[in-house]
């Protein structure tokens, strides 16, 4: 206990450190306590739909293409982490466990990453999907992640490929009736590679020790999946399967919903 | 430990020899099994990372290529519709009968020389040889089965506990062992000794008639852009004119890519072994080979994406040949026919 408090004053101090100086960073840095060893980092994916909690069988209001939509379903895969350091290093989580799904029905779906190297991280780097490379490393390096994929509605059956992002739902365009939407977005066999990534800056320092293991908020705007970079309008066309035009889109929309929120420290020994 | 040792100086050997005497080094294990590329075939394109050549291997593979259980009730093996006598395509039917009795909507291919092939199916659905069986597994019309399923049922066999033991020192029996056996059963499928290979390897047997030798002038001349290489394919997308079977609509390289101008192309299929084939085309729609060379010479169809190839300096579509060139093609033709493939007792 008595550790953990002068852990604390060491923290409290470096924090007055901080917001006391403002011109020579290297001398805070120093200040800054030393981390050694690893730990997990925890990823909660807080799903919303205009800032709100994402609920499924929901009417939510209008995007920017006059359609309301209402989820039924909406998973996808992320993949191949890295985070950077406030020094800049960079730390690669290792490739054969880094495939991770995502279910968006309860809002507080977690994906950890285990044995990160202690550091104070400010970015977080990871793709929307399955890779080339991976993909053709063969059976080996996937295949658990296949069958996982394939018990979630995550395979293309007449396709040995990955769905990156299958979301369904209905959905109403203006006065119109309701419809039903399907899109199941992936590479497309050799032919167009669809695998997105994003760089996400953290305001708040993801502190990783042998005794911290910190918990970070992953906010997942989803309405930006239609209504972002790219205007997805479902009235023209509702099943969005192999599509060389829309797919590459709703992948680059895809990395726009992410953001890093709140980042809880916890103390993991 | 000895073993690593052994390794260790192995590897030690490797990089102070040359590469003649590396040949010279002991075999260590009776189960390897050397990759012999016939020497009139382009380089293989499957790697064997992680997944070397081993007799036990290819064993497994092979009992698991002609097992049912790998189909939901037990009824469809891969060999159901992959016969090896037809060059491992399916007996002369158009459709192949999946499970329930169901008819699927293209022609069985010959499996042959896969491991020198880089894209699957005739519309090039998988890139990955090793996941190439999940397709036919997964589809509801033919064996709609699930991996764990299939691994489930065969963990009650006693045998293939061994086998899977022997080949990938797996005792948990995983779905990456039985895919990676499949493949290895796959590569090895290789055709190459037809008459005609004996011919071009200047071999014993390599004797072709006049009239096949005049054919293979003009398979050369009319043929060999798309059925290229002593693989007799390019691997390449293309449409070649065949009418669009309105009932299925099958659009071919289009379903994978998404993209329209991939509509109706469909794998450019080796003419290896191709009298044993039939019928022919990604529907099995044209029966002979005769047939066959009278759709080219007449009866495409033409549309916006068929093959600027089949496109005449006349405005015309298709190849002109007359009756009697037919025949000398189709003589030649059957000399890639492989006999010691298809009977081959090891396959």
């Amino acid at each position: 206990m008595k550790r953990i408090l002068s852990y604390v004053a060491l923290f409290l101090s470096t924090s007055v450190a901080l917001t006391s100086c403002s011109t020579d960073d290297n001398n805070n840095q120093e200040v800054k306590e030393v981390l050694v060893g690893k730990n997990d980092v925890t990823f909660t994916f807080n799903h919303k739909m205009f800032g709100e909690e994402l609920k499924y069988n929901t009417l939510n209001k209008a995007n920017g293409n006059n359609e309301q939509l209402n989820v039924t379903f909406l998973k996808y895969i992320i993949s191949n982490f890295q985070l950077t350091d406030d020094k800049g290093g960079v730390y690669t989580y290792p490739k054969d466990k880094g495939y991770f799904f995502v279910d968006s029905e309860s809002n507080d779906f977690k994906v950890t990453l285990k044995d990160v190297p202690a550091g104070y991280y400010t970015k977080v780097k990871f793709g929307v999907g399955v890779d080339q490379e991976k993909y053709l490393r063969g059976v080996d390096d996937q295949q658990e992640f296949w069958d996982l994929c394939k018990k979630h509605d995550l395979t293309w059956g007449w396709l040995t490929g990955y769905k990156f992002i299958n979301y369904q739902g209905t959905f109403i365009n203006g006065t119109e009736e309701e419809a039903g939407f399907q899109l199941h977005i992936g590479s497309h066999g050799s032919k167009l590679d669809n695998y997105k990534e994003n760089i996400l800056v953290s305001k708040e320092e993801i502190k990783v020790s042998d005794k911290y293991s910190p918990l970070v908020d992953l906010n997942v705007e989803v309405s930006l999946l239609l209504d972002s970079t790219d205007k997805i309008v479902l009235k023209e066309r509702p099943y969005i399967m192999v599509d060389a035009v829309r797919a590459p889109k709703i992948m680059t929309n895809a990395t726009t919903m992410f953001s890093v929120g709140k980042v809880t420290t916890k103390q993991g020994l | 430990m000895k073993k690593l040792f052994t390794l260790f100086v192995g590897t030690l050997l490797l990089f102070s020899c040359s590469s003649d005497e590396y040949v010279d080094l002991p075999d260590v294990d009776e189960d390897d099994i050397k990759w012999e590329k016939p020497s009139n075939f382009p380089d293989q394109t499957y790697t064997f990372n992680n997944n070397a050549l081993k007799k036990s291997r290819f064993e497994l593979g092979k009992k698991l290529f002609h097992d049912p259980r790998l189909s939901e009730d037990n009824t469809i093996s891969c060999s159901s519709c992959h016969i090896k006598e037809f060059a491992f395509s399916d007996a002369g039917k158009s459709f192949s009968i999946g499970i329930d009795g169901l008819v699927g909507k293209r022609n069985a291919p010959a499996i042959q020389n896969m491991a020198f092939n880089n894209e699957y199916f005739y519309d090039g659905a998988s890139n990955n040889l090793e996941m190439v069986p999940i397709v036919p597994i997964h589809n509801e019309i033919e064996m709609r089965e699930e991996l764990p399923t299939i691994l489930d049922k065969l963990r009650l066999d006693i045998e293939y506990q061994q086998m899977f033991k022997k080949a990938y020192n797996d005792e948990k029996m995983t779905s990456t062992s039985m895919l990676k056996a499949l493949a290895q059963y796959m590569t090895l499928l290789v055709s190459s000794n037809s008459k005609y290979d004996k011919y071009v390897r200047k071999e014993e047997g390599g004797n072709l008639n006049e009239l096949e030798k005049k054919g293979l002038v003009l398979f050369r001349q009319n043929c060999s852009s798309c059925h290229s290489t002593d693989l007799f394919t390019d691997n390449s997308f293309r449409n070649n004119g065949v009418r669009v079977n309105p009932s299925v609509n099958d659009k071919g390289r289009e379903d994978v890519s998404g993209e329209e101008e991939d509509r109706y192309k469909f794998k450019v299929s080796t003419v290896r072994n191709v009298a044993l084939t039939a019928p022919y085309m990604h529907d099995g729609s044209i029966a002979t080979l005769e047939d066959v060379l009278d759709f080219y010479s007449s009866g495409i169809k033409d549309s916006p994406t068929l093959d600027p190839l089949l496109r005449q300096k006349n405005g015309r579509v298709g190849i002109p040949m007359t009756s009697e060139e037919k025949k000398a093609i189709i003589a030649f033709l059957h000399t890639l026919t492989d006999y010691d493939f298809i009977n081959n007792p090891k396959y």
